[in-house]
């Protein structure tokens, strides 16, 4: 029973019609659960880190529609140095949109709406804490971030699927050096791979 | 021609206000202060980034390239009210904020 549900999950969205949930029946003796992986781009901007973003996550179905995930990411992008002293003396930075480097633990809810054809759309809200570094200007900070975004899941085959999204993060950080406590606001795009556990 | 492009320069200058970098402009103590050289002394009051440049097209916009240091970037103007933005002693000479 845990298999066939776990299964259903990801192939639900091309059968599904299209005002249908995008899993069987919830159980919540048996909940889908699933891993992911995706790989995409990340923006960011003066003292947000941007880059190749790699993520993993973990969905855990808490309804029939909604799914809790769990999830670590990292963003790589260039260490070059942007921050200077401007002629007041105050510290500041001005990094490029693939600049920087971060590692981010995020907890999010997945809910997803009617079917469309082959295709599940969701929306996915959460929150984030990030370790930010820029190593050329040895800027390092921690940030917290509210998350908003939304995808597409399709099925490949039985127990797999694809998903595509798209995120905006909005919140603030504390860094040294003198920056202090300064906004971050960044974008990504993802496609990954998920599958179930069963 | 070159009395000209002064000219052009200076005015983008006086309208827009002139933001600093590390290219140009930030204050500075040392090289990695600065995405290439800093001036310090008493001609660069606080330190002064800038790039080694040739002519005036090496250097970003709202600055020309000035025969100081071998040839560097320096902000443009026309009156040494204009340099003010640099704070400390910044004066206009030869249409170029310098110290003094």
């Amino acid at each position: 029973m845990r298999r066939a549900v776990a299964l259903g999950l990801v192939v639900a969205p091309a059968l599904a019609h299209a005002d249908g949930p995008p899993a069987p029946r919830y159980d919540a003796n048996d909940p889908a659960q699933l891993l992911g992986a995706s790989l995409g781009v990340a923006t960011g901007s003066r003292i947000t880190p941007g880059g190749l973003r790699l993520a993993g996550h973990y969905l855990y179905q808490v309804t029939q529609d909604d799914y809790v995930e769990g999830g670590a990411s990292f963003t790589i992008g260039s260490g070059e140095a942007a921050c200077f002293h401007d002629r007041r003396n105050d510290f500041t930075c001005d990094h490029a949109i693939f600049d920087g480097k971060g590692v981010e633990l995020t907890g999010a809810i997945r809910h997803y709406f009617a079917a469309n054809g082959a295709f599940h759309p969701f929306t996915r809200v959460g929150l984030g804490v990030a370790l930010v570094r820029f190593s050329d200007d040895e800027v390092t900070g921690l940030g917290v971030t509210l998350r908003g975004g939304a995808g597409i899941l399709a099925q490949v085959t039985d127990g797999i699927g694809i998903v595509v999204q798209a995120e905006l993060a909005l919140g603030a950080g504390g860094f040294g050096h003198g920056l202090g406590l300064e906004p971050q606001l960044g974008s990504s795009v993802l496609a990954g791979v998920e599958f179930s556990l069963e | 021609m070159k009395a000209m492009t002064i000219t052009i320069l200076t005015s983008l200058a006086a309208c827009g206000g002139a933001d600093v970098s590390r290219d140009v402009g930030a204050r500075c103590e040392k090289a990695a202060d600065c995405a290439e050289r800093c001036l310090t002394g008493g001609k660069w009051p606080g330190g002064f980034c800038t790039l080694s440049c040739d002519t005036d097209s090496d250097c970003p916009t709202d600055t020309r390239c000035i025969s100081e240091e071998g040839g560097v970037c320096a902000y443009v103007c026309n009156t040494t009210p204009e340099c003010g933005f640099l704070l400390g002693d910044y004066v206009c000479k030869d249409h170029a904020c310098v110290g003094p």
